[in-house]
Order: C-alpha cells, then sequence, then structure tokens
C-alpha cells in the first residue's frame, strides 16, 4: 500500500515519463506540462450547481468575506476562480481588471485595455495575461504558466507571491477546453483560500470538473436531475473516476426547510443524514450536508450593530416580537418593531432571511451574549462548520490525492488519445497506481462510515476512523500517539493495531460488509508501517 | 360510466359502437329538447368525438369521452402541481385547515385526493392500471382503509406492502364546507426539476422500456395530442381557404412540429417513479419544439405530455401550479404552463410561501408580466399556507387576509360555479380546438403532399411506355441500316479476302514450278495444292460464319436494353454446309516427254555443225575433216544442243503446269466466291427475318403495357380528384366545427 506522498512522486514521475513521450507531440506535450504544474498548486474546488442554488453565496459563506458575485458591468462571468493573493486583484478573461468590492460581491472596472483586447483572439491575449498575471511574482520563474496552457487565458495570476514555494502556478485547466463564456480570476487575501481555491462555476458539473480537483455540488433538493448531473462526474473516465471521492452535495434551502421554522436546520440536518445514507446518493458522493449558504455567509460577516439590532429584539417580550416575524411582510412593515427602524429591518431580512433572523433573535434569547458568540453559533446551526468540517476531511487533508487523481484522469485520456506506443507502458503505470492507492478506499470507507451505510463495532469504529485518516493523516494522527513519542513508540502503536485489525478482518466475528471495511483499514495499518519504515531508513542509513 | 352520466345528453352505446360517418357532419342541430343554447359545447364535444372516430382516431375519441365525463361530473377537480418542495401540500392543508397531506417527510409520494364527506375518513385505492381513471369504480379489495391520524406513515406502510410501481392514490374525506360545494383537491408528487446539467434526452426507446408496462392499454394523451406545449396553435382559420379549394398552405406550418412531435418521443421529464402516477409516457418532445428553450424545455415539454396524462386520469378540471414565491417562473416552467393552458382554461399560477420569501411581490409581478408575454392564459396569485395556518389556529382574521387564501377560495368556488358553465364551454373549446388541428394535420398534409407531388405514377409510367414506344421505333430503322451496312460491308471484305488468299495459293504455284519439273514432281504438288485451296475454303467460312455472328451482335445491340436478349440463336447464322468437297482434284498438264531417241536425233543434228566447224579448222591445218578434234567437237556441240532442247522443253512444261494452275484456282475462287456470297445473303436474309419478328414483339407487348399505363392513369387521376374533394370537404367540416368550438 502505498500512501499519499508516494501516490504524488509517481504521479510525478508519471507525468515526466509523459512528458517525454510526448516531447515530439506539441498538443499533448502542452497538456502534460500544463498538467505538472497542476500538481503543484492547491485543491481546486468547484462549486457547481444549478442556477440560484446559492453558489455563490456558498463561496462567499467559505471565504468568509463578501466576494461573490462577481459583476464586469452587469455581465456576470460563467465561472470565477478565487484564489490566495497578496492584494486583491482580479482578472477577466486574462486580463487584469480594477476590482472593488460592494455590498453585493466585486465590481470589475472595465478600462481600455480590458476593452482593447476583448476582441483580440484568445492566442494573442494570453502573454499578456500572463505578463500581467506575473505583475507582482515576476521572480517566481512563471513561463512555465505561458507555455503550458496555449494561449488560454489568465495565466499564472499571479499566485506565486503567495509563498507557494514559488511554482507559478496558473490557471492552466481553462486553456484546454476553449469554452466560450468569460472566466474571471480573483486573488484575494484569505487563510481559507491558501490550501484550496475556489472556483464559483455555473457550468454544468461535467465541464466544471475539467478545471477542478474536487467538487461542491450545491442544490436546493437533491431531484432526479440532480442525481444525473451527479452520476456524470464519475462513471467510465479512466481508472481514476470510478469512486465519487472527488463529489461533495450541500443541500442549500436549509433554512427554509418546513417553512423556515426554527428548528428548521434540524429538521435539514436529518434530512441530509437520511440522504447520505441511500445507497443510490451514497454511490455518487462522498457526503451529503445540509446548510444554508444566506446565513452562513451573514454570521461570518456579522456585525456589532447587527448584533445589537437583534439583541434589541430578542429583548422585547415575545408576544410583542413574535407577530412580526410571522411574515417578511410584517417583519418590514414600517410601524412595526418600532425599536429597530424600517431600514435596518430590511437590510438585515435581505443578508439573514427570515429564517436568519429569527434564528438569530431566538440565539439571543438562549444566551449568546456577544456578537463573537452569535456568530459562531449560527455558523454552527447553518451547517457551514459541518461543511467545512467534512471538505477539510475530505478534501484538503486528501488534497495531493485528490489532485493526482484529477490529473491522471487528464493524463489518462491524453494518453489513449495521442496513441505512442511507449504511451501503452504509461497506461500501464497508470492503472497499476490507480490500483495501489489506498487512499480512495480509505475515503470511501470514511464516508460509509460516516453515513452509517457501513458500522463497526463501537469500540472499533473511533478507531478505524482514527487509522483512516479521519481525525488527521499524518501517521502520528493516525496512530493516535502524542506529537512527541519516539519512534519506537510509534512502531509499537502501529503493531498494536495492525494486530488488532487482522483479527478483526480475518476472523470470523464481524458481518461480511464490517468485515471488508476491516480488510482496508487493515492496509491502512500497512500502510502506515510501510511509512514508518520510511521515514526510518534515511535515519539509519 | 357512472350513473350520473346517463341522461338526455349521454351517449347510447360505447363510443367506439358509434356508426362512423362517411363525411363528418359538422353541424350540429341544437336539439329542441335541450334547453336553448344551454348545453351547446356538449354537441359541440359530441361532434368533436364523433369526428376523431370517423378519422380514425379512437385514441382521440377516447380522451375526449373521458374528459366529457369529467365535464359533465358535477365535482370541481382541482390538480395541485408544482415542483418539488413548493408547498402544494401545505398549500391544501391551509386552504382546508387540516393536516390531510404529509408536509414533512421528504416531499409527497403519494397522490392525495382531497374532498369532502359528513364523516373523515381515508383510504389507499389502488388502481387497475396506470392510466385507469382514478374517478372510476374500484372493488373493495383494491381499497385499503388508512389510519386517520397517522395519515403520512399509514400511507407508507400500505404502500410498502403493495408491489413496487403499483398505481396507486389516496383518497381522503373531510368534512368542510368549501369542499362542500364539489371541490376535490388533488396533492400530487413533485414534478421533476429542470434538467440543465444532463442536455443529452434519455433516448425515446429508453424511455418506453422503463414505461413500457405503464403505458400498456390505452394510449395515452401525450400521443394524443403531440402539439402541446410546442409552437403556436395552429390557427385553423387557414382551413377555411381550404374549403374554397386553396388546400390551406399557411395553415400547415400553424400547426408545426405535429409529425415530428408524434414520433419522437423523448423521455427526459417524464413523471418516473412518482407512485406510478400516470407516468404513461414522457415522449412526445418532437423537433418541433426547436424554438423553445433548447434541451431544457425539451425536459419540460415531455414533462407537459406526463402532467396532462396525469391530469387526464386524475379527472382534474383545473390545474392549479404552485411555485415558490421566493423565485421567479423559470423558463421550463412557463413551456409547461404554455401546454396546460392549452388544454385546461382556468389554470392558475399559485406564488407559495410569501411569509417567507423576501421579494415575492416582485416576483409575483414578473411572472405575471411574463405569462403576459408569452401569452399563457394563466390566473396568478400569492398565497401564504404558514400565515393562513397560523391565523386558522389563532383565529386572526387580518393574518388570514394577509395570507392571500381568500382570494384563492373566491377563485375556486368561482371555478366550481363555472363548473357546468364558462368552464366547461372553454375547456371544450380548448379540447376541440386541439383535437381538430390535429385531425386537421394529416388531412393538409395529404393536400401538400398532393400538391407537391408534381405528376402521379400512374401518369408518369404512361409517359415511360410511351417514351419506350417512340424508342422502339427508331431502334427499327436503326437495326435495318445496321444490317444492310454490315452485309455490304461483310460482301466485297470476303470477296476481298478470297482474292487474296488465291493470289497467296497462286504465287507458291508458280514459285513451285519456278524451279521443280511438273513432269516429275506434279504428284508431289497436286496434294499440296488441294490442302491449300481447301484450307482456304475453311478460313473462309469460318471467317464468314464469325463476321455473320458479329454482325448480328452488332445489330442486336441496337436494341434498347428492356428488349432482353434479341440475338438469334447461332443456327440462324452458321454457314450451312462446309465448303470441304467442293475443291476438286487437278490432273496432270500434258507432258512433252523427250526419249532416248529423240535425244540421240538431236544430238546427231547438233554434232553436225561442231564436226563440220572443227574440221574445217583442221582441215586448214592439213587435217582430214574427221579428225580427233572435229569429232570432239561436234560432241560438245551435240551434248550443247540435247541440254539446250531439253532446258527448253522443261520451260514448256512448267509454263503449261503454271497455266492449267491458274486457271484451276480462278475456278475455284469463282465457286467459292458465290458461294459466300450465297451465305451473306442467306444470313442476311436470317437476321432481318429474325429481328424483324423481335421488334413486331416487342412493340406489341409495348403497346400493351401503354393501353394498361393509360387505364392505370385514367383511373388514378379519378382517384386523386375524388379523394381531394373528399379531403377538402372533411377540411371544411372541420373548420365548421372548430369556429363553433372556438365562438363557445
Amino acid at each position: 500500500m502505498i500512501d499519499d506522498e508516494e501516490v504524488e512522486q509517481r504521479t510525478h514521475r508519471l507525468l515526466a515519463e509523459a512528458a517525454h513521450v510526448y516531447r515530439g507531440v506539441p498538443q499533448a506535450a502542452a497538456l502534460v506540462r500544463a498538467l505538472l504544474e497542476r500538481m503543484d498548486g492547491p485543491l481546486r474546488l468547484a462549486v457547481a450547481g444549478p442556477a440560484r442554488a446559492g453558489k455563490s453565496t456558498l463561496v462567499n459563506a467559505l471565504v468568509g468575506d463578501g466576494l461573490a458575485p462577481v459583476e464586469l458591468g452587469g455581465e456576470r462571468p460563467e465561472s470565477v476562480t478565487y484564489r490566495d493573493g497578496t492584494a486583491p486583484r482580479a482578472w477577466w478573461n486574462g486580463t487584469e481588471t480594477p476590482v472593488t468590492q460592494t455590498a453585493d460581491g466585486l465590481r470589475l472596472t472595465p478600462d481600455n485595455r480590458h476593452f482593447g483586447y476583448a476582441d483580440t483572439p484568445r492566442g494573442e491575449e494570453a502573454p499578456d495575461g500572463t505578463v500581467a498575471g506575473h505583475g507582482s511574482a515576476a521572480h517566481n520563474g512563471t513561463g512555465r504558466g505561458r507555455t503550458g496552457h496555449g494561449g488560454t487565458g489568465h495565466g499564472g495570476t499571479g499566485h506565486g507571491g503567495t509563498g507557494h514555494g514559488g511554482t507559478g502556478h496558473g490557471g492552466t485547466g481553462h486553456g484546454g477546453t476553449g469554452h466560450s463564456g468569460a472566466r474571471a480570476v480573483v486573488a484575494w487575501p484569505s487563510r481559507v483560500l491558501r490550501r484550496t481555491e475556489l472556483i464559483d462555476t455555473g457550468l454544468p458539473l461535467r465541464r466544471a470538473l475539467d478545471d477542478a480537483d474536487a467538487v461542491l455540488y450545491v442544490t436546493p433538493q437533491l431531484g432526479e436531475a440532480d442525481l444525473r448531473a451527479l452520476r456524470s462526474a464519475t462513471g467510465p473516465r479512466g481508472p481514476w473516476a470510478t469512486e465519487p471521492v472527488h463529489v461533495m452535495v450541500a443541500l442549500s434551502r436549509a433554512d427554509a426547510t418546513g417553512g423556515g421554522r426554527v428548528d428548521a436546520m434540524l429538521t435539514a440536518r436529518q434530512a441530509a443524514r437520511r440522504t447520505r445514507r441511500e445507497p443510490r446518493t451514497a454511490a455518487l458522493c462522498q457526503d451529503v450536508v445540509a446548510v444554508s449558504p444566506l446565513v452562513a455567509a451573514a454570521a461570518r460577516t456579522l456585525t456589532p450593530d447587527e448584533f445589537q439590532a437583534f439583541a434589541v429584539l430578542a429583548a422585547l417580550p415575545r408576544s410583542e416580537s413574535e407577530p412580526h416575524l410571522l411574515s417578511t411582510d410584517r417583519f418590514t412593515a414600517a410601524t412595526a418593531l418600532p425599536p429597530v427602524g424600517a431600514q435596518r429591518r430590511v437590510s438585515l431580512l435581505q443578508r439573514y432571511g427570515l429564517g436568519g433572523v429569527r434564528l438569530a433573535v431566538t440565539l439571543v434569547r438562549t444566551g449568546c451574549d456577544g456578537p463573537a458568540v452569535l456568530a459562531e453559533r449560527l455558523q454552527e446551526h447553518s451547517g457551514l462548520k459541518e461543511l467545512q468540517t467534512s471538505i477539510a476531511g475530505f478534501f484538503t487533508a486528501r488534497r495531493s490525492v485528490l489532485r493526482a487523481r484529477s490529473v491522471l484522469t487528464v493524463l489518462d485520456q491524453v494518453l489513449r488519445t495521442h496513441r505512442v506506443p511507449p504511451a501503452g507502458q504509461l497506461l500501464t503505470g497508470l492503472e497499476l497506481l490507480a490500483a495501489e492507492t489506498h487512499e480512495v478506499r480509505e475515503l470511501r470507507l470514511l464516508a460509509a462510515l460516516r453515513s452509517g451505510r457501513v458500522t463497526l463495532p463501537r469500540e472499533h469504529a473511533v478507531d478505524a476512523h482514527r487509522l483512516l485518516g479521519g481525525a488527521g493523516i499524518s501517521v502520528g494522527e493516525r496512530l493516535g500517539v502524542p506529537p512527541e513519542a519516539t519512534a519506537d513508540d510509534s512502531w509499537t502503536a502501529a503493531l498494536a493495531a495492525s494486530e488488532r485489525w487482522r483479527t478483526l478482518a480475518h476472523g470470523h466475528t464481524l458481518s461480511p460488509a464490517p468485515r471488508r471495511a476491516a480488510e482496508i483499514v487493515l492496509r491502512s495499518c500497512d500502510m502506515i508501517a510501510n511509512r514508518l519504515d520510511r521515514l526510518a531508513t534515511p535515519a539509519g542509513s | 360510466m357512472t350513473n350520473w352520466e346517463t341522461g338526455p345528453t349521454a351517449y347510447a352505446g360505447p363510443v367506439s359502437l358509434v356508426p362512423p360517418l362517411p363525411v363528418p357532419s359538422s353541424r350540429t342541430e341544437p336539439d329542441p329538447l335541450r334547453g336553448a343554447g344551454g348545453l351547446l359545447w356538449l354537441d359541440v364535444l359530441d361532434a368533436t368525438i364523433r369526428t376523431s372516430a370517423a378519422h380514425g382516431r379512437t385514441e382521440m375519441a377516447e380522451w375526449l369521452s373521458r374528459r366529457r365525463a369529467q365535464l359533465l361530473h358535477p365535482q370541481l377537480r382541482v390538480l395541485v402541481v408544482g415542483g418539488a418542495q413548493q408547498g402544494k401540500s401545505q398549500l391544501i392543508n391551509a386552504l382546508i385547515n387540516a393536516g390531510v397531506c404529509g408536509v414533512d417527510n421528504g416531499g409527497t409520494a403519494v397522490p392525495t385526493v382531497v374532498r369532502h364527506a359528513e364523516s373523515p375518513g381515508a383510504e389507499l385505492v389502488r388502481r387497475g392500471a396506470a392510466d385507469a381513471d382514478w374517478t372510476a369504480e374500484v372493488g373493495r379489495q383494491d381499497r385499503l382503509p388508512l389510519g386517520l391520524e397517522t395519515l403520512g406513515a399509514s400511507i407508507m406502510e400500505s404502500t410498502a406492502r403493495l408491489p413496487a410501481g403499483t398505481p396507486v392514490h389516496a383518497e381522503v374525506s373531510v368534512p368542510r364546507a368549501l369542499l362542500a360545494g364539489g371541490l376535490v383537491l388533488i396533492d400530487t408528487p413533485p414534478l421533476p426539476g429542470p434538467d440543465e446539467h444532463a442536455p443529452t434526452p434519455v433516448p425515446g426507446t429508453g424511455a418506453r422500456a422503463v414505461h413500457g408496462p405503464l403505458t400498456h392499454g390505452t394510449t395515452t394523451i401525450n400521443s394524443v395530442i403531440p402539439t402541446l406545449g410546442v409552437g403556436g396553435p395552429g390557427n385553423l382559420g387557414g382551413a377555411g381557404s381550404a374549403s374554397a379549394g386553396n388546400a390551406g398552405t399557411g395553415s400547415a406550418g400553424g400547426v408545426g412540429g405535429v409529425g415530428a412531435g408524434s414520433t419522437g418521443g423523448v423521455g427526459a421529464g417524464g413523471v418516473g417513479s412518482t407512485g406510478g402516477v400516470g407516468a404513461g409516457s414522457a415522449g412526445g418532445v418532437g423537433a418541433g419544439n426547436t424554438g423553445g428553450a433548447g434541451a431544457g424545455s425539451a425536459g419540460s415539454a415531455g414533462g407537459v405530455a406526463g402532467l396532462t396524462d396525469l391530469a387526464t386520469c386524475a379527472g382534474a378540471d383545473l390545474v392549479v401550479y404552485v411555485c415558490e414565491g421566493e423565485r421567479g417562473l423559470r423558463d421550463d416552467e412557463l413551456v409547461l404552463l404554455r401546454g396546460l393552458s392549452r388544454v385546461y382554461p382556468g389554470l392558475l399560477v399559485v406564488f407559495s410561501k410569501t411569509d417567507y420569501a423576501v421579494d415575492w411581490r416582485r416576483n409575483l409581478a414578473e411572472g405575471r408580466a411574463r405569462l403576459a408575454r408569452e401569452g399563457v392564459p394563466a390566473a396568478t396569485t400569492a398565497v401564504s399556507s404558514a400565515l393562513r395556518l397560523h391565523a386558522l389556529r389563532s383565529g386572526d382574521a387580518a393574518l388570514n387576509g394577509e395570507s392571500g387564501f381568500p382570494e384563492l377560495v373566491v377563485y375556486l368556488q368561482r371555478m366550481v360555479a363555472a363548473k357546468s358553465g364558462e368552464l366547461a364551454r372553454k375547456t371544450v373549446g380548448r379540447l376541440s380546438g386541439i383535437v381538430l388541428q390535429e385531425l386537421a394535420v394529416p388531412l393538409r398534409k395529404e393536400l401538400t403532399e398532393q400538391r407537391d407531388a408534381g405528376v402521379p405514377e400512374a401518369v408518369a409510367r404512361l409517359h415511360a411506355t410511351q417514351r419506350r414506344l417512340d424508342d422502339l421505333r427508331k431502334c427499327a430503322v436503326r437495326w435495318q441500316n445496321t444490317l444492310s451496312d454490315e452485309i455490304g460491308d461483310l460482301m466485297s471484305d470476303i470477296e476481298h479476302d478470297l482474292r487474296e488468299r488465291t493470289r497467296a495459293v497462286l504465287a507458291g504455284a508458280e514459285e513451285y514450278f519456278a524451279t521443280a519439273d511438273p513432269a516429275k514432281s506434279w504428284d508431289e504438288f497436286e496434294p499440296w495444292l488441294r490442302q491449300s485451296l481447301q484450307e482456304l475454303a475453311e478460313t473462309s467460312t469460318n471467317w464468314l460464319a464469325e463476321r455473320t455472328a458479329w454482325t448480328a451482335q452488332r445489330v442486336a445491340g441496337q436494341f434498347p436494353a428492356e428488349a432482353g436478349e434479341v440475338l438469334p440463336p447461332p443456327a440462324l447464322v452458321a454457314a450451312e454446309d462446309a465448303l470441304d468437297d467442293t475443291v476438286p482434284g487437278l490432273g496432270a498438264p500434258p507432258v512433252a516427254r523427250f526419249s532416248p531417241g529423240q535425244k540421240l536425233f538431236i544430238g546427231l543434228r547438233g554434232s553436225y555443225g561442231g564436226v563440220v566447224v572443227f574440221g574445217l579448222m583442221t582441215s586448214l591445218a592439213g587435217m582430214s575433216m574427221i579428225n580427233p578434234i572435229s569429232v570432239s567437237g561436234g560432241a560438245i556441240f551435240g551434248g550443247k544442243t540435247i541440254r539446250d532442247e531439253s532446258r527448253s522443253l522443261l520451260k514448256k512444261r512448267q509454263a503449261d503446269a503454271k497455266v492449267l494452275v491458274g486457271r484451276h484456282v480462278d475456278d475455284v475462287f469463282a465457286r467459292l466466291n458465290k458461294e459466300a456470297r450465297d451465305t451473306v445473303r442467306r444470313a442476311q436474309r436470317a437476321l432481318r427475318d429474325h429481328f424483324t419478328a423481335v421488334t413486331e414483339d416487342l412493340q406489341e407487348s409495348i403497346m400493351d403495357s401503354l393501353r394498361n399505363a393509360k387505364a392505370a392513369a385514367d383511373q388514378d387521376a379519378a382517384a386523386r380528384e375524388q379523394r381531394l374533394r373528399r379531403v377538402q370537404q372533411e377540411l371544411a367540416a372541420l373548420t365548421e366545427l372548430h369556429t363553433q368550438a372556438q365562438a363557445l
């Protein structure tokens, strides 16, 4: 069993070999070079879903800032990539454009340059885009960014300045696809975006996945059409595409469940849990999380003024406030709730929704006595925390595997499209790597354990969760040994875990499904042992 | 048919037994027994049913009969439809103030019919088939009682016990004044959402396969009204010109996409697994939809068909479309609404959840504007079920007013009152309009086809036959010319050839006799000559035969291909007899012999001169006249003379032989030539006779088919004329009925 580091190394090796094989095929070579660059960047998480599902709001909630939607002269791009940067900057179709933040998302101001290049073919635009993109990061050797995606748009959009090892990471995938429709790139200083860059996209899921390593599918309800779309995200697209380890579903109308009562979130969470457990949903995604993007985004940016308003509302006797919380009309009526001005009430409603307002008032009433506490609780109730945990556990922590996965899926296509004799050998290597990559199975088992599709005995469930990397994927975290433990301690723990799970996997105490799960855990133990072995070897030699 | 339907207006028998009229009479005379003008819509509907039966569209007739039964029913059945989580069930609950429709368990799974009864009750009804009427009577064993208190759980439990996919619906009776007037509310499972992310439609065959068992039985409306929801309503007024003989060109486009619609089923928008509710077939989206909003509308147009099927099965008179007030109407919803409004007048779009939506007023106004812009005749209103329920709980009249429900109730009550009047009239107007347009489509198509068809097949055949006859005539002249030309050529060729060959033989003979002595080698020469002449005769005979066969082929080549194999039999062109024994032998020429006596005599005569000459010369030398020298000179002279003589004799013999051979060869040539000419003539005559016979045969057969073709063409023209007249009559009838329907 090989771990994430080895997967990464071998992926690099495969890509390097592919680059060598294809040195005479410019088209394929460009693609492979783009893939090589992609390996070095942060995880690229696409936020996709039907229109008006709350994608942009959710992006705001995740970033914790009012960035989305991005507009240029009333026009919205087909997809917006948000990545970390030292200073706010934006590119529209590869051309850097001044950006200002408004209450309703970012506004790009078209200048002459933008229009000057709007009509030029993309191929000519690219050099400029690259130059513009690396204005601040020219030292990063980003020439590769330009060559990597022949004539795309936002080449290497100034990402290098953020301390990512000077890799000159660029928006590579955007080039090869050749779609029309505007694409924007926003660099924004944000801790959230450092490891995960978000792509807010209106593209269909399958096309969104061309550019992304993982996808968060946002939809109000998981209907037939959504399931069809999700099915298109996996399927027979090479050995790496069969398991939906890169897909997560967010049900985005949590606050409106059951007419937006105070317990709406709870109901929604229960519904999400039910959905998560359904076999046909489970086969298509890693996790289903109920979330209210509106409440979450507002909670991330809760202002003291707003808290003050909520506090005033909560202080009113229930008999006085409750009739006015019945409907939006009543809440915003000029004569209602005199302690808070009508204007403020309208803005509260716009930002939180009626459900959010009700929730906030209830929370303040039940003891949230400060803006920070209220924001925290609101985030909790809106499902944002759960979503963040899920993203962190299933996506961010596993970014190397997910990145390898998406890169190798593309490489698989390249190898199959551009047939040269050595490609067959590479394909074999690729398939071998897919077969040996244990983390995909780990992730699926983690999802199954989380949703309750597979149940292990209680005392083993926690152990399995930890060993599978549910609590962190470093060896120490997996083994549950303290950071200061010696190598010997780790060895002992690893051997003990191996022994434990070997008994479970090969014994007859478990029914078939948990036994299969135990076998996977056992393989994780083997992987840990390998890792320890490798850690120990350089020290010894 | 149930008992309440039997009345003066009902059929005496089943629809299928209504005797079809040859030309459907569209004129519906008002029945004097009925109130004047009271139920004119029923007359129009009946006439439409009769017409569609007469046009062989029994599925339409059946569909209309079902709708007829519904229209005569005193109840007003209101179908509440909409996407998932739009508040349909809650709307019904709030309307009647009872929690009869489950709202909290992940969407309605089983459609629920809510009606009035003195005492509350609930049962699950299992229908025989997916497209069976919900209003039809079912046996006691198909009615499963449900617990009223825990309706949702009870429904779940009962459904779980039934085999998957069994078509069921729940019937709930509650004592409510609102429902007592005959209002029946039907809650339905959610419609499938828009399919933005999967633009590839499911192939029609797949959809059929899935819904196969459900479509079994009667044809679903989908196939009845394929135009539903796509394209503008065709203006049947165009058919007015059809009656005037102009065949209604313009209106053919009015019902665009019809043909394609009925064939190209796209099941993307079907009602799939909604407990077997009218999922009949979700196809019927055809190429006619190209003007729409692409794949999305294709899916929703499929939804229109499915939804209309559902509405028909449920016996709906009125459709209420529920849409969240939080968002405006989507494009695919508009397509759906347009399709619905074509069949269901009084369509109501309810924007729900106005308590929670912030911008519901703007969305409502936008929705109204869009409906008006798209020409969808639908009423709109906005309600809040939560407020209504709250108001009913707390007895707050003001809150009830805010909920928007009073308007909804008034609207529904108005519709109940208008059920047998205005609503029925409008419904019949639309139904008849759709059906009549649909009926007119094949007729128009026929008219167009006839006009566009150009020359009909029979006439084309006639023309072709005439052309063939002409061809044959030309061919007759042509082959005769060819034959005479060829024969002329052949004659001169054969003579020339014979002459060349005999000349060669002669040359051979002369060469031979230039050296050979005929006296000695005649026996050797004679067989050679005979052999040569024999070969010559044979060669020329063969050549003649070949040339004749070739000529026959050339002539046959002049005939058209359709005449088939016209070559004469080989015996006809072969030379009749070989010339093997026609070469006679040649006797040896008379030979001038040169006997020893003659030789002696001539030798002596020659030696005399020699003796004398040498004797004289030697005598000068003093020798005697006869001396050895003179004797030897005489001998030399004598020998010389003998040799000369014999040579001249040989020459003579050779000349004789040559003359003889020449004469013989000339004879043979003359005979051969004569025979060859005779043979050629014979062959010419045989060929001419043969080809004349062939030509006559051909001509006869072509004349035959010409007569047939003429008769067929005449017949065809008559039939077409008749058909055209009938189609025009039918169209005129349809137009008139349509006008009546539109006037309702």
